[in-house]
């Protein structure tokens, strides 16, 4: 289980920021997914792909923990403290504002939607095991994410525009 | 559906530009992680862990709980601020107040000067008042308790029975009795010598100094002739005198008749009763007897 950790920590503290929102603590969720591992060692170690298996979980977890905090917000209890940032210090400008960006445009998606476009998009997961991680048909995992796709193209126009509304930028003159 | 091509392949702009800006995030190298964290979640996952199927199962219990009972619950109703009433005793009233707050008069004057939201008990011998937002007058007597209602109404009970007192009324508890009319009925053959007097009142005071039937007959008009001059006091003093004299005197009976009577209109039921009385015995033999023992006992009633 240990070299689990060692091998996929990394990597999935990153996953679950993304599925979970990065303003929850990643190392939280990381420990609350080994957690879930380590009580069922028989399942994760005797799974086709125990990293799938991981992404499985830490999907639940994130899901869980999104619900919780929206109640938390919604009883202003939401207290978010330093949080250890999952992305590699050593990343671009440019990485990090697309990965500001990314988020931004993800926290408007459907969970089915974000799960799939978060676990094949960005951590890189190919369709089967996405399709092990969440237990779904690989067909599904594909017609998913091209409506993800879709709508997240869609939604980041939709940010684009408003924003460029919203900065003051010269509108577009017709003439006549 | 077959496995999609890579998303930047996408040949539509908008998508093509989502697909490289998700690209340029997911280029990202995830930041390093220390190892020994491994060792806090070993231990996390070693430490006792409430079931949070069960947190929450008596989370929304409790809430349900508590939501079922605040919606059963009727909702107290703040009562308004009720100002507590003033109630003044005369100085020579004799009163005093239960721990269930009901004043017990038993002489003497108490009066309610405040209508007051609060419900306001007195007690005397013959009756209890109950009144809310009303201003009145209590006072007891032997003779009885005398309500005078000044705001709102009281209610008066007192023998089984009930009243309602309004403002502006006034009630003497018990009530007299109705006296019989052949008791009040004026002997017609009392003859005076006073009568056509110009100063008659004083011309009979004179002729009761005599002595003889002139004495009894004057005695007698002279309380008759004081009552109606509005001087009880003064017409029962004569007839009292008239029967200490002449107990057995021909105009006897009409003495005593004339003191009954003004007795019980002046509420002085125990003395009412002792002349009754003494009626009853003396005159066995005259037809008013009989009134007289009705009116009697309803007099030893109260």
């Amino acid at each position: 289980m240990r070299r689990l950790y060692v091998e996929h920590a990394a990597e999935l503290r990153l996953g679950v920021a993304r599925l979970a929102g990065k303003h929850l603590d990643a190392d939280d969720l990381l420990q609350e997914v080994f957690m879930v591992a380590l009580r069922k060692p028989q399942d994760v170690l005797t799974a086709d792909s125990p990293k799938a298996w991981l992404y499985g979980v830490a999907v639940k977890v994130a899901a869980s923990r999104r619900r919780t905090a929206t109640v938390r917000r919604f009883f202003g209890f939401d207290e978010v403290g330093e949080l250890a940032d999952p992305e590699s210090p050593s990343r671009t400008m440019e990485q990090r504002d697309a990965s500001k960006r990314v988020e931004q445009v993800l926290s408007k998606l459907s969970d089915k939607k974000r799960e799939v476009l978060v676990l094949h998009e960005l951590q890189g997961l190919p369709g089967e095991e996405i399709a092990a991680a969440l237990q779904i048909p690989l067909k599904t995992v594909w017609t998913r994410l091209f409506h993800a796709r879709k709508d997240f193209a869609a939604e980041l126009a939709r940010l684009d525009v408003v924003e460029a509304r919203t900065s003051g930028l010269p509108q577009e003159r017709r003439h006549g | 559906m077959d496995e999609l091509r890579p998303w930047t392949e996408a040949t539509d702009e908008a998508e093509a530009r989502a697909a490289k800006l998700v690209a340029t995030a997911a280029a990202i190298v995830p930041a390093p992680v220390d190892l020994t964290a491994w060792d806090a979640v070993v231990a996390r996952s070693a430490a006792p862990r409430r079931d949070g199927r069960l947190v929450f199962a008596f989370a929304g219990s409790l809430a349900a709980g508590v939501a079922l009972v605040m919606a059963l619950t009727p909702r107290p109703v703040t009562p308004p601020a009720v100002e507590p009433p003033v109630l003044v005793a005369a100085a020579s009233a004799r009163w005093t107040q239960g721990a269930d707050g009901v004043v017990s008069l038993a002489a003497g004057r108490l009066s309610v000067e405040r209508a007051s939201g609060a419900t306001v008990r007195v007690a005397t011998p013959h009756a209890t008042l109950e009144a809310t937002r009303a201003r009145f007058l209590a006072e007891v007597t032997a003779g009885g308790t005398t309500l005078v209602v000044e705001e709102g109404e009281v209610v008066l009970r007192g023998q089984g029975q009930e009243r309602t007192v309004k403002a502006g009324q006034t009630l003497v508890w018990p009530e007299a009795p109705s006296i019989p009319a052949p008791l009040e009925a004026r002997p017609t053959a009392v003859a005076s010598v006073c009568e056509g007097v110009g100063a008659r009142l004083d011309c009979l005071r004179l002729e009761a100094k005599g002595d003889g039937l002139s004495a009894q007959a004057a005695l007698y008009e002279l309380g008759v002739a004081e009552r109606e001059s509005g001087h009880v006091a003064d017409a029962l003093a004569a007839w009292t005198t008239s029967l200490s004299r002449f107990p057995d005197g021909v105009l006897h009976p009409e003495v005593r008749l004339a003191l009954l009577v003004e007795l019980t209109r002046q509420r002085r039921f125990a003395e009412a009763v002792a002349v009754a009385r003494g009626f009853e015995a003396a005159c066995a033999a005259d037809p008013r007897v009989g009134d007289v023992r009705a009116l009697r006992r309803s007099l030893e009633g109260r």
